[in-house]
């Protein structure tokens, strides 16, 4: 955490609403992203992320300042969704509704365009098939780099748990990947891939 | 063979040990079906890792901001509301509690007489303060009466509505110092 991190979270904790606020906009993207990835719709990602960072303005005072913040928001973020998914018992995923923000790029490349979205769409289909709190631990491993220990801690695991997840996750999706990939194959998308893991 | 247990260790990424490393290569280069499950597993997990952030619409911090005002509030309604329930429930519990402690010390002819002796009491009063209050304006001089009936009757009901508009907004809104800490 940098240093202005630190003393906006100190002042967050003395009740400071300016500090607090200043930390809900460093932390917004990784929050709503997660809350994306979970619950696939853009408005209830929004909702989800506001929820989440009401119940950390809520919580703050407890929040150890020896742990990391973000790792705490997104263990947050996390429950919130896994909790939203069980009540639904239904599938989320609107595969169709894709944020523009998304794309980085102000004026990406149209054909690029296409591919990010064919990806999405892929991606959508396959954490669909994930129990929530499968994908929360492949969300939190492969968008935030977070190790078992730190995705454990975030979902309340123990270590061997997360990798039992992980372990069941990624055969999930290769399953999956091998049965959606023939029909979205695409010479395009693989210019943008990243290097094999 | 024993495809599972390569398969297992295709699955468990960076957790196997050099040997295993090296084994799991020697089965690849003789075995296309791993083979092939690992370049999905590897192509898939590749799709996660370039995948960007999604990031919310504009103006997500002011919608943060405005929520929290909302949020507040709610939570604080809330609050009363369950105070005047705890109020309401304490009431009913004392008034049970004291059915209760009448039914066990008298009997049902004692709580008629009392009820009638009650009634009586109250009927009584009230005839004497209507009796105080007709020498007491008998006493007023002729011009005084209306004037200051008017000024009582319009203090009072001033009072009354005061007191009724401090009840609402105490019931609906919280109280001023919490509003003012908003």
């Amino acid at each position: 955490m940098s240093n202005p991190e630190v003393e906006w979270l100190q002042r967050a904790q003395h009740g400071d609403e300016e500090a607090f606020t200043n930390l809900v906009e460093t932390y917004q993207t990784p929050v709503y992203n997660l809350c994306y990835r979970m619950l696939g719709g853009p408005q209830e990602a929004e909702d989800a992320a506001q929820e989440t960072f009401w119940r950390a303005y809520q919580a703050i005072r407890r929040y150890d300042l020896q742990r990391s913040f973000i790792t705490w928001l997104l263990s947050i973020a996390a429950h919130y969704c896994i909790d939203q998914q069980r009540r639904r018992r239904l599938p989320t995923f609107t595969i169709d509704l894709l944020p523009e923000e998304s794309a980085p790029d102000p004026a990406p490349d149209p054909e690029f365009v296409v591919s990010r979205s064919e990806e999405e769409k892929i991606l959508h289909q396959i954490l669909n098939t994930m129990s929530p709190q499968d994908r929360a631990a492949m969300i939190m491993r492969y968008w935030y780099n977070f190790s078992d220990e730190e995705i454990g801690k975030a979902l309340n695991l123990s270590i061997s748990a997360v990798k039992s997840r992980m372990h069941r996750a990624r055969h999930v999706l290769a399953e999956r990947w091998k049965s959606v990939q023939p029909q979205s194959s695409n010479p395009e998308r693989r210019n943008h891939e990243s290097p094999a893991v | 063979m024993n495809h599972q247990l390569y398969k297992n260790w295709i699955f468990a990424e960076s957790d196997l040990s050099g040997e295993q490393l090296q084994e799991l290569e020697k089965h690849l280069y003789t075995c296309d079906d791993c083979q092939q499950l690992r370049q999905d597993l590897r192509l898939a997990t590749g799709l996660l890792r370039a995948a960007p952030m999604s990031t919310p619409i504009p103006g997500f911090t002011q919608r943060w901001q405005a929520s929290l005002v909302e949020r507040r509030v709610a939570t604080q309604r809330r609050q009363v509301r369950r105070l005047f329930i705890a109020l309401a429930g304490a009431a009913i519990l004392l008034l049970l509690l004291f059915a209760l402690h009448i039914l066990a010390t008298s009997t049902p002819v004692e709580w008629l007489v009392a009820a009638f002796q009650s009634t009586f009491s109250l009927f009584t009063t009230w005839i004497k303060v209507q009796d105080f209050i007709l020498e007491l304006v008998s006493f007023i001089p002729p011009v005084v009466p209306i004037a200051l009936w008017v000024l009582i009757t319009s203090g009072l009901s001033f009072l009354t509505l005061i007191w009724i508009i401090s009840l609402w907004r105490i019931s609906s809104k919280g109280t001023s110092n919490n509003e003012s800490q908003n």
